[in-house]
């Protein structure tokens, strides 16, 4: 590491004292990489409460990297075509995960991720919580847990329980791809919560389904699908069905709005 | 379908229906656009095994073990390691049975490449310019770095006499049958012992108490069965022994698996809940440092009381274990049993006796006794660590005492280790002959800091001064140089703020290595040596494991390395003694040593290995094969013939002697090595350091400095791909921790009146409260005051060896808190595996 | 170029494109290989880490393989196991369809999640995908990287080198419902011992069928857990 951003690095962690919002850069000019990731924004409960600007005084590199421009075999970015480049809505180059998130114009417009909606603290050590569990933000082997966090937004929708005849790629035709249709009427409030901007959502949906088929549809490399809470909207049959059975009723309290 | 994808089947056990399933070729998935199909490996041409040239060798570095490594290599480079398959003895590929199991290396061994091809690496002879310690070289031709050091050992021989060159070789990172460090039968020492001025050092720093014991106890330090013993046994203690760590010997820990799975019984005694604990799934007793004399004199004590011992054994067997087994010369002397009883002093060494002492409940031990007593064939192992303190030969002789009394000595599945060594190997390819280690003094070796920096005004046994048998017996040896070959001790031995002052006084440091060391920042002149993939040798194990491992020269030596035998014999014939010292060689043996390397190994395994072994392969062949297993007709079991057939022990008495002929029969012991008195039969002896010391005021934690299973010592340090395996951390049980406030990864320091360290900490259930554990060879990093960021503990060690020569590592008492202070994790931190993550300019 | 409404190129790319958007079917190989583990005997050495990144040439940072040490209790009634796992190579890999450049592919003969990182462009999805952390990023070269089972051993008929560097035999591969179903001959697998398909910590198995059977420590057992959570 060159010296000049090696004192930068180092003046930019801190003791995260009473209040969270102060700089994570404020104190502790010499304080090193063996102190710094053992701060305590990296664990609950301060990480919590860590904004997004606190986390990118120090892994600002994360967003700042971009895909390389080709392969070492010569595949050329702007070749490549990543699943939601499929879709129509979709705009722009390809990027990287965490660009892909946070900051490319599509991200901006409906979503609202902070950096600990995924990073909910972990081991540096990279191993296991004390005492195991089945019960950990993160897993063996991975900073965060997959099931909590991809699957709140991807992952494989059951036609069945939608009522459909089959998989929506082979019947998308029938409802001429306008999840709007149905979904117009039987509503949830879903996406009234803290990580998606939702007035955003139903104007992108309104106007084109692919919108709705960038989530929801596509993507389904989970093999199950998230639990989500079971809102009730007007005019809902009070019966609640089997599959739904269990659920929660409300999303977790950390993104009501 | 293609043959190997038949083999592949076949090897894999699948059914025939399966295997008939199975068709050739790959599928690419049409993700994007791509304009080729995925291939195998991301860097094409990819040199799959079958391409390399493939060479059986070794690892070497000092474990106790040496494994296999193969090395796959392309021209003169070699590209990857690969370990044992079995089939390099000419069995089948992956033959790997309970007799001929295969040789599989551990990490550390996986790691050498990283080593051999390290940034650390030594490629020319280094002069010092700046202060010594300051870490300044410049490059130098052979010549000049020869001419410098033969011109210095002639001034310095002349000037201070034959006592002031101190060889401090040991068997590092350099040890085969012919080219071979260490304080015996080693390169420097013939060396030095011809030249005619040579101080050695005979305390090893391992396990001196050890071999002590075993000594003065079997009459030899061969007290060991070999690794496949193990998994015959009903019952083993691991006393302060931890295989799943130290790999040692063989396949040692793979035996205990099969032990387990027969349905073993497995206990721990030690202040951690290692590995070992939690792979054999022992009851662990945890128990304070210094004090496992105690607990197994109330082992005894229970079992005594109990009637439990096999008194046909001790009849038969021992020496003064009891009243009876008394020689007639010693009956007004103490015996064992009644030291235990309380006979002597009115305190029986009972179970509740020991409690407050150990801090293990009296219940423990007496269930412990029990256990051992009764259950036949049962496998005390008293390991080395517990020895490595003051009095620590007390609690071997103790073990040995306890293993002799249930009778578990001399039959599968017992074990009277100990020391632990085995099968006999060859192990000396060049002369053992009249030249073979002479020396003029020698001194416990963690003493020469003392000596130096008080000569003239030492005592004898201050420095344990071993006797001699001529005029110059007593005479304090004028330390002026030392000479490192394969050695870290600079590193490595206790107390080293007190080396420190040392050095500075010296006239020559030399250190012979094929990397950079943190001695070898001390030292006036490096040489490079060439590693064991550079020159011919063959490896054995020296602790336990009964086979040969060729080492063929693999690649050419690196930069302008030579091997130590080649420097060695080259400043013989500049100090005129060349021909004497390697007879075999010509005046070029330092630009051609290969064909005399090759006559010396010949030799070897003809005049040795083939002539003494009953091995018809020949040398040839084994060349070839690159390595021989041997096929023991028994399980090989230390003392089966003294029990089954009546061979007496190597003692005076030619018994077990729990009251040792030799110790009792010493009157000044200012004239003994030793210095200061041993007691003839085993005692529990309150050690200078320990948690129930008055010292604990000031230093409340006790310190242990256990092997670490990532490095050897003090070798693999630099390795980046291991460094980022662990942390160099101390480790704190979690009351204790939060007592003072600190979590898992603050930053702490370590500290008593020798010295302190800055460590990050590990807070853990899996350490006993009041103990602080960090593992030793850590390459020190002194900060402007003197403090380690390195977190090397032998900045807390004392280098007060206890009598019999144990270096007291583990009998440390210091303070730990919270500190600013700065932690450097690495030699060179950005070469370092979390620094390679976060280093920043990259494209991360 | 430009391209035209009708130009061949145009229509390739449009079909491909729609065949990503509406179409994902995992490869089902002939015969899927997986790695079993024994949580308990082993004893954490990492040989086979040390062995696997020698044979791939790694740098410090990425860790196709890590050996992971879980312990719990307290002071004296304490417990350790170690968990170790590379690619579980997932009979429904989430990494494969996330890639834009097809340089993920699971093999047909033997099911193996292969990379070609010569293809990747270093866009890290894959990396974020996988539940199990298999996908390392490589920072030396800007590549995600990762096991791939040793295939070239694999093909020449012998074993990856982590389960040849296995000290303890604790670790070994073969067909995954052999080996589930206890029909595969394995040291890996003591007298008496049976295997689970996941432990405690591990992401849940059903988001992608890992391939990958455990021998667990009682602690690490997932059905004792939620025991224990109903006690």
């Amino acid at each position: 590491m060159k010296k000049a951003k090696f004192a930068k690095f180092c003046t930019v962690i801190l003791l995260l004292s009473s209040s969270p919002l102060i700089s994570v850069a404020a104190e502790t000019a010499g304080l090193d990489y063996e102190r710094a990731r053992w701060h305590p924004i990296h664990f609950k409960p301060a990480i919590d409460s860590a904004t997004n600007e606190q986390c990118l005084e120090c892994h600002q590199a994360i967003l700042d990297r971009k895909v390389k421009e080709q392969s070492p075999a010569g595949v050329k970015a702007t070749n490549a075509l990543a699943w939601y480049q499929t879709l129509d809505v979709y705009q722009g180059e390809q990027e990287t995960f965490h660009r892909r998130h946070l900051v490319t114009p599509m991200a901006k417009q409906l979503m609202n991720l902070q950096c600990n909606f995924c990073h909910q603290g972990h081991d540096p050590r990279e191993e296991a919580p004390i005492p195991p569990t089945t019960k950990a933000s993160f897993t063996l082997r991975k900073m965060v847990n997959p099931e909590t966090t991809c699957l709140k937004c991807h992952g494989k929708y059951d036609y069945k329980v939608m009522g459909l005849p089959g998989p929506w790629t082979e019947n998308g035709k029938l409802f001429n791809n306008n999840c709007m249709i149905c979904h117009q009427a039987i509503r949830t409030n879903r996406h009234q919560v803290t990580y998606l901007n939702a007035e955003a959502i139903e104007k992108a949906g309104q106007e084109n389904s692919d919108t709705c088929y960038g989530c929801h549809g596509g993507r389904q490399w989970y093999r199950i699908s998230y639990p989500y809470p079971r809102h009730p909207w007007p005019g809902q049959a009070p019966v609640v069905p089997d599959w739904a059975k269990d659920r929660p009723t409300e999303s977790e309290a950390r993104f009501r709005k | 379908m293609s043959n190997t994808a038949k083999s592949l089947a076949s090897r894999l056990n699948m059914t025939r229906r399966s295997f008939l399933k199975m068709s050739a070729g790959t599928m690419a998935i049409a993700g994007g656009l791509v304009h080729r199909d995925g291939k195998a490996f991301a860097y094409e041409p990819y040199l799959r095994d079958d391409d390399l040239t493939t060479v059986v060798t070794s690892c070497a570095h000092n474990c106790g073990s040496r494994h296999m490594l193969v090395a796959h290599k392309k021209g003169d480079v070699i590209v990857r390691l690969s370990t044992d398959t079995g089939e390099y003895q000419g069995d089948s590929w992956n033959t790997d049975t309970e007799e001929v199991p295969q040789l599989r290396a551990c990490l550390r061994g996986r790691s050498y490449r990283s080593r051999l091809y390290s940034a650390e690496r030594l490629l020319f002879p280094m002069m010092r310019v700046g202060e010594r310690g300051e870490g300044k070289f410049k490059r130098v031709s052979w010549e000049e770095a020869l001419s410098f050091v033969a011109e210095k050992m002639e001034y310095i021989k002349e000037k201070y006499g034959p006592t002031a060159l101190l060889d401090q070789s040991y068997a590092g990172a350099s040890w085969g049958v012919l080219h071979k460090s260490d304080q015996i039968t080693g390169l420097l020492g013939r060396f030095l012992g011809m030249y005619g001025c040579r101080t050695s050092s005979w305390s090893v720093p391992s396990y001196q108490g050890t071999t002590f014991s075993s000594r003065m106890t079997f009459g030899t330090i061969k007290d060991g069965n070999e690794d496949d013993t193990f998994a015959h046994s009903k019952l083993i203690i691991m006393w302060g022994w931890n295989p799943a760590y130290t790999f040692h010997g063989g396949n040692t820990f793979y035996y205990m698996r099969l032990a387990k799975q027969r349905g073993c019984k497995f206990v721990l005694i030690d202040p951690q809940y290692t590995d070992s604990a939690s792979t054999y799934d022992a009851w662990w007793i945890p128990i304070r440092p210094n004090t496992d004399a105690a607990m197994l004199a109330a082992m005894a004590h229970y079992i005594f009381v109990n009637n439990l011992q096999d008194q046909e054994f001790i009849d038969k067997f021992t020496q003064g274990m009891d009243a009876g087994t008394m020689p007639d010369w010693a009956k007004d002397r103490e015996n064992f049993k009644d030291y235990i009883l309380g006979t002597y002093d009115g305190q029986p060494k009972s179970p509740e006796w020991a409690e407050p002492i150990c801090g293990v409940k009296a219940a423990d031990i007496k269930k412990l006794a029990e256990m051992y007593a009764t259950t036949k064939p049962a496998a005390l192992k008293a390991s080395w660590a517990p020895g490595r303190n003051a009095y620590g030969e007390q609690y071997n002789r103790m073990a040995a005492a306890v293993q002799a009394m249930t009778g578990n000595i001399g039959v599968l599945g017992g074990c009277s280790e100990g020391v632990g060594k085995a099968w006999s190997p060859k192990s000396s390819a060049y002369p053992q002959d009249k030249y073979k280690n002479i020396w003029k003094q020698s001194i416990k070796s963690d003493r020469w800091a003392h000596c130096v920096l008080n000569y003239p005004n030492v005592k004898r046994e201050e420095i344990g001064l071993w006797p001699r048998s001529d005029n110059t017996d007593g005479q304090i040896p004028n330390i002026k140089g030392i000479f490192w070959q394969g050695s870290d001790w600079f590193n490595q031995l206790t107390n080293i703020n007190k080396e420190i002052e040392a050095i500075k006084k010296l006239e020559l440091v030399v250190c012979m290595d094929s990397t950079i060391t943190p001695s070898g920042l001390w030292a006036d002149i490096l040489l490079p040596i060439a590693t064991h993939f550079e020159r011919h040798d063959a490896a054995l194990p020296w602790y336990k494991g009964h086979y040969y491992i060729h080492r063929p020269k693999v690649i050419e030596p690196l930069g302008e390395s030579k091997t130590d035998f080649q420097v060695f014999t080259e400043l013989a014939y500049r100090l005129g003694f060349g021909e004497k010292y390697n007879p075999k060689a010509t005046r070029d043996y330092f630009d051609n040593n290969e064909e005399v390397d090759e006559v010396y190994l010949r030799e070897w395994w003809e005049n040795q290995v083939m002539a003494k072994q009953h091995v018809e392969l020949t040398w040839e062949e084994f060349k070839k094969r690159g390595v021989y297993k041997f096929k023991l007709k028994r399980p090989h079991i230390a003392f089966q013939d003294n029990v089954e057939k009546g061979k007496k022990w190597y003692t005076p008495s030619g018994k077990i002697e729990i009251l040792s002929t030799k110790l009792a029969r010493y009157t000044d012991w200012t004239k003994t090595a030793y210095g200061y008195e041993i007691p003839a039969i085993p005692k529990w002896i309150e050690p200078w350091e320990w948690l129930g010391s008055e010292k604990t005021q000031d230093y409340p934690f006790h310190l242990v400095s256990p092997h670490p299973r990532w490095r050897t010592h003090s070798i693999f340090n630099n390795i980046g791909i291991l460094r980022e395996t662990y942390e160099q951390e101390v480790t704190i049980n979690a009351s204790d921790a939060k007592r003072l406030g600190i979590k898992t990864g603050d930053t702490v320091e370590v500290w008593n009146g020798r010295g302190k360290v800055v460590v990050p900490a590990y807070v853990t259930e899996r350490c006993m409260p009041g103990v602080a554990v960090i593992h030793e060879g850590a390459w020190m990093d002194l900060d402007e005051n003197g403090v380690d960021r390195a977190g090397n503990p032998d900045f807390l060690t004392d280098d007060n060896p206890s009598p019999a020569g144990a270096f007291a590592y583990n009998t440390v008492l210091v303070n730990i808190k919270k500190t600013e202070l700065a932690h450097r994790p690495g030699w060179d931190k950005l070469a370092t595996a979390r620094s390679q993550v976060f280093r920043r300019e990259s494209s991360f | 170029m430009s391209e035209t409404q009708s130009s061949p190129l145009k229509i390739i790319r449009d079909a491909i494109k729609r065949h990503k958007r509406e179409t994902y079917t995992p490869v089902v190989p002939d015969v899927q290989f997986g790695f079993v583990h024994n949580n308990v005997d082993c004893i954490g050495c990492r040989a086979c880490e040390i062995a696997c990144k020698d044979k791939n040439g790694l740098n410090p940072g990425p860790r196709f393989r890590r050996v992971q040490y879980i312990e719990g209790g307290t002071f004296p009634e304490v417990y350790a196991y170690k968990l170790n796992m590379s690619c579980n190579h997932c009979a429904e890999p989430a990494c494969l369809p996330t890639c834009p450049t097809g340089a993920i592919f699971k093999r047909k003969d033997n099911g193996v999640v292969d990379i070609d990182s010569t293809l990747c462009i270093g866009c890290r999805r894959c990396e974020a995908a996988c539940p199990y952390g298999a996908p390392q990023f490589d920072p030396s070269d800007g590549l995600v990287k990762k096991c791939n089972m040793c295939i070239d051993e694999l093909e020449a008929g012998r074993k990856p080198y982590c389960v040849m560097a296995c000290m303890m035999r604790v670790l070994d591969i073969g067909p995954i419902d052999q080996i589930r179903a206890g029909a595969y001959q394995t040291k890996a697998i003591g007298p008496g011992e049976t295997t689970v398909r996941a432990v405690k910590n591990l992401a849940n198995p059903e988001l992608t069928n890992p391939s990958i059977a455990f021998v667990p420590h009682n602690k690490g057992r997932v059905e004792e857990d939620s025991q224990q959570e109903e006690n």
